[in-house]
């Protein structure tokens, strides 16, 4: 008899806190899956930002006849707007 | 050598069925073109056949048609919001367009339509205009030019601080179209390069032949991925033209 009193089934309130402490360490573990794919965004993100800078400076040239500066400005406008991309993915 | 390597030439064009020009539009179906309806016709085919019996308890076929659609309704959810659940059509569309393309990319002498950055570019662009409309129609004209100019930045850097915004959101189509085309091209050229080591090194190339299957399976892993994330990125852009405030 005694020893059945020790064995005696854990509370229904105690096995529900533990599957809540199970689950927010499995959704953790999902929140910081796989960097290298976001590290693979973060590459095309940075190089389309850029190349689009680029083109914009460039129309600007062809545009405005201000060569090469609509080029050199905005190649720098796109490489700040691949950093701002960047940024604000390390935030989220 | 007795034979040329030539990775890129599966990318190559070639027409299939010569078609008249309309509009100034050549119509010719290219092999491009026809492995685009043919993986729409494969879609079509495997949901017809898979839905067949509709049946309350689903068996194989039903279950994975039912989960690729359940899959696709969860990035929506996730990712845009319950309002968005108008947008399932598209998003769903797009999502089996782009997996089944990649999907019979990878049969052997197929060809993948989404390694050409034009196709996956055309895309990205119709994706990016018709949500930027949405984005106009939902906040309004000011509410969407709103979002280049943020609060609380000093006026002096405001036109270079709206610049980078509106170049960063102009790259989302480019950023879209390039990381689908290069994932698919890339892969396709790497499985051909390490193909064509097998024949020359004779008993030793059971290794690179070791390798493509591992690798055929990684191909695989990419296409699904790859359409997901194009499909994700979608749905994330569609929420953010949604949201009412900022």
């Amino acid at each position: 008899m005694s020893k059945d009193q020790e064995s005696t089934p854990p509370s229904v309130d105690s096995v529900l806190q533990k599957m809540e402490a199970l689950k927010a360490t499995v959704k953790d573990e999902s929140k910081t899956h796989a960097p290298s794919g976001d590290a693979a965004k973060l590459a095309v993100d940075f190089a389309s930002a850029t190349a689009v800078g680029c083109m914009l400076g460039y129309g600007l040239d062809w545009w405005l006849g201000i060569s090469p500066w609509g080029l050199i400005g905005g190649l720098f406008v796109g490489v700040g707007a691949g950093a701002k991309l960047m940024f604000n993915q390390m935030k989220d | 050598m007795a034979f040329t390597v030539d990775p890129l030439h599966q990318f190559q064009i070639t027409p299939v069925y010569p078609l008249p020009e309309i509009m100034g539009v050549d119509m010719t179906i290219t092999n491009s073109a026809m492995w685009m309806l043919l993986s729409v016709g494969v879609c079509f085919l495997f949901f017809a056949l898979a839905m067949r019996k509709k049946a309350v308890v689903p068996g194989r076929m039903q279950s994975l048609a039912e989960m690729i659609y359940q899959f696709a309704d969860g990035i929506l959810d996730e990712n845009a919001g319950h309002n968005a659940k108008k947008f399932f059509p598209f998003i769903l569309t797009l999502f089996l367009f782009i997996l089944f393309m990649n999907l019979c990319g990878m049969l052997p002498y197929s060809f993948t339509p989404t390694s050409h950055i034009i196709v996956t570019f055309g895309m990205a662009l119709f994706v990016f205009a018709c949500i930027t409309l949405i984005a106009i129609i939902k906040q309004g004209p000011v509410g969407f030019v709103k979002h280049f100019f943020p609060e609380g930045v000093p006026l002096l850097i405001l036109p270079l601080v709206a610049l980078i915004e509106i170049v960063s959101y102009f790259a989302r189509p480019f950023s879209l179209a390039i990381r689908l085309a290069a994932n698919m091209g890339a892969g396709h050229t790497l499985m051909k390069v390490i193909a064509a080591f097998v024949l020359p090194l004779g008993v030793f190339g059971i290794a690179p032949m070791a390798f493509l299957v591992f690798m055929t399976g990684f191909e695989i892993f990419v296409a699904i991925l790859q359409a997901y994330v194009f499909t994700m990125l979608a749905c994330i852009y569609l929420g953010e033209a949604l949201a009412d405030h900022h």
